[in-house]
């Protein structure tokens, strides 16, 4: 039995001759995943696909083993905190999210609870009497969120989550999120902005111009693309000495010295590594530290979106 | 793509997830009872209805439908006495008139449909918020059942309780026991033109809320539809003195099934359409109103607002 809680069977979806999705086929796995792409990538329309509000114009998208679209069974297990705001103004925080609660087939009371309970979890619990035209956005996206989780799904897809938020607003949200990643459901998060997704996950989907470009750990995945060397930036007190020593290894492409560091371009940086402490020690240079900057999600992204632009 | 990078991507595509992320795993799937699917309808509803019945228009209208109603049962109570009074032969006019369709409830209603309606559908176009109900077990029948039946309801408050109030009054007015069972289907036809009435404003609003985004456009637009075959319709009769010119016009339609209904004639002089005509208007406007709901909301696929 597949473990999988998402599964993208050769998914497509166009508009007239505009493709947005083209033949995806992925699966994502319990915990928080991250959607990445630059905008007009195809994410937000992969994820509306995911939540049954696009129907693929090819394949099928599975949540909890099931096709998504037209699945009231499914639709009933997963939570979605949409981008864009679409909420009634003059309704209360806790209104709207008690009302949205019962159409997933809770009883007004149970809902209610489950509401002010989920305004709790957010730290919006003074609020949740206030109109939502009075809400800011901070307020508006916990809003979003308790709503997403109220009726505590398996699945919750989250699309910008942290958008407008202020940082008390941000770490609370990365909080939550991360706990439901804990207690063992799958989170999947869309976002362009790298270094949110960088806080909750390593696990990451890329997409660009409609397709997978890549699925999985964010490390393995750096280590996998061999067009671009590996970057190791070593900052020590002598760093025209430690790069004399290095240029000679036949596994550094080039060195660069970067004031009181160096930047080694290699392919195979698990080779490399052993070799610096030996370097360091034979030029008498000394390490203050070692870093790899380019062995992170901004790196990938770069290098998955601009080789195929 | 290069052959490496492809084979990169696939590489990685097969990777295992990343070990120890999840560490408690204290979720557990909800199991107990949910209410019936054919009742998400009522929560859609319901809400809908609070949120409109505390808008300043509905109460406007609302208060105000107590004047045709408080004028209608003082005309009926003087005519219902010199109705008693009057001798054989002389003409009095019947106060079962006042009873059926009061004097200006109907532009009530429509004025009602024409707030209510128009943003049912056009405001959740519009704020995006079909991805809120449709990332939900709802299904899109329940969705346009939920946002026809509170206009319906908050339309028949104007079409059908003044009426309704009307007919007990008119009872309440006549001298025996024998009479008030003789004039009790004055009740029954005041529910079934109220709710005609009813149908016939509030159903065709919300369907043309759900052909644009702005609520200016439908609103214009249903009072246009409402209004234009209305005004034109009556002048176009009056001056040819033939009924077929209102065959477009909801009210004539609705008045001349209201007299068919009331058992009254018609004034002397006017000519109405055959009432077979009147239903069948009705019905088909109705049931068209339905269908193009259906049709718009069949099909939605929330793409990015």
């Amino acid at each position: 039995m597949s473990t999988a809680f998402i599964e993208c069977e050769h998914a497509a979806k166009w508009y007239g001759q505009i493709i947005a999705v083209n033949d995806v086929t992925l699966s994502v796995p319990g915990g928080v995943t991250g959607l990445l792409g630059p905008n007009g990538a195809g994410k937000s329309t992969l994820l509306k696909m995911m939540v049954g509000q696009l129907r693929p114009s090819k394949g099928v998208v599975k949540v909890l083993g099931s096709p998504i679209w037209g699945n009231p069974q499914t639709l009933r297990r997963i939570g979605y905190c949409p981008e864009h705001e679409g909420t009634y103004e003059d309704l209360t925080g806790l209104e709207m999210v008690t009302a949205l609660t019962e159409l997933h087939g809770f009883g007004h009371d149970d809902a209610r609870a489950r509401a002010e309970k989920m305004f709790g979890v957010v730290d919006l619990k003074d609020g949740m009497h206030r109109r939502l035209g009075e809400y800011s956005k901070g307020m508006r996206q916990r809003a979003k969120l308790a709503q997403a989780m109220a009726h505590d799904p398996e699945v919750v897809f989250l699309d910008e989550p942290l958008t407008g938020c202020d940082p008390l607003a941000r770490v609370r949200i990365l909080e939550v999120i991360a706990d439901l990643a804990r207690e063992g459901r799958c989170i999947v998060v869309s976002s362009h902005v790298l270094h949110e997704i960088e806080t909750m996950t390593s696990q990451i989907l890329l997409i660009h111009k409609g397709q997978l470009r890549a699925e999985g750990d964010v490390h393995q995945i750096r280590a996998l693309i061999d067009a671009h060397p590996h970057k190791v930036r070593v900052e020590c007190d002598k760093p025209r000495a430690l790069a004399e020593k290095l240029v000679t290894q036949e596994h550094v492409v080039a060195v660069t010295v970067d004031g009181e560091a160096i930047v080694v371009d290699t392919r195979t940086p698990d080779r490399l590594y052993p070799v610096i402490p030996e370097a360091a020690k034979s030029a008498g240079v000394y390490i203050r530290a070692l870093t790899s900057p380019d062995d992170n999600m901004a790196a990938v992204f770069k290098y998955l979106t601009e080789t195929s632009s | 793509m290069s052959a490496a990078k492809a084979n990169a991507a696939k590489q990685a595509k097969v990777m295992p997830a990343k070990e120890g992320t999840i560490l408690d795993r204290g979720y557990a799937p909800y199991q107990g009872l949910y209410t019936p699917e054919a009742s998400r309808w009522k929560v859609i509803a319901g809400r809908m209805l609070r949120m409109s019945a505390r808008q300043w228009w509905a109460i406007l209208l609302m208060i105000a439908t107590v004047i045709p109603l408080l004028v209608c049962a003082v005309q009926m109570w003087i005519m219902s006495k010199l109705f008693a009074m009057a001798p054989p032969g002389v003409q009095v006019t019947s106060p079962d008139t006042y009873v059926m369709l009061p004097w200006g409830t109907m532009t009530l209603a429509f004025l009602l449909a024409l707030f209510a309606g128009a943003g049912q559908v056009s405001d959740d176009t519009r704020a995006g918020a079909f991805q809120f109900y449709f990332a939900r077990p709802v299904t899109r029948d329940q969705y346009l059942v939920g946002k026809v039946v509170p206009v319906l309801v908050l339309t028949m408050f104007i079409a059908l309780v003044p009426a309704f109030l009307l007919s007990l009054l008119r009872l309440a007015l006549l001298p025996s026991g024998a009479e008030v069972l003789k004039k009790l289907p004055l009740v029954g036809a005041t529910l079934v033109t109220g709710t005609v009435e009813a149908l016939v404003l509030a159903v065709p609003a919300v369907a043309i809320s759900s052909l644009s985004r702005k609520r200016s456009y439908v609103q214009g637009g249903y009072a246009i539809l409402y209004l234009l075959p209305w005004i034109m319709g009556s002048i176009f009769s009056k001056v040819t003195r033939s009924p077929w010119p209102t065959l477009f016009s909801v009210p004539a339609h609705v008045e001349n099934l209201a007299r068919f209904v009331y058992r009254m004639p018609l004034p002397e002089g006017e000519r109405a359409l055959p009432v077979w005509i009147s239903a069948a208007f009705v019905a088909l406007l109705v049931a068209g109103s339905f269908a193009l709901l259906r049709k718009r909301l069949s099909a939605v696929e929330v793409v990015a607002s």
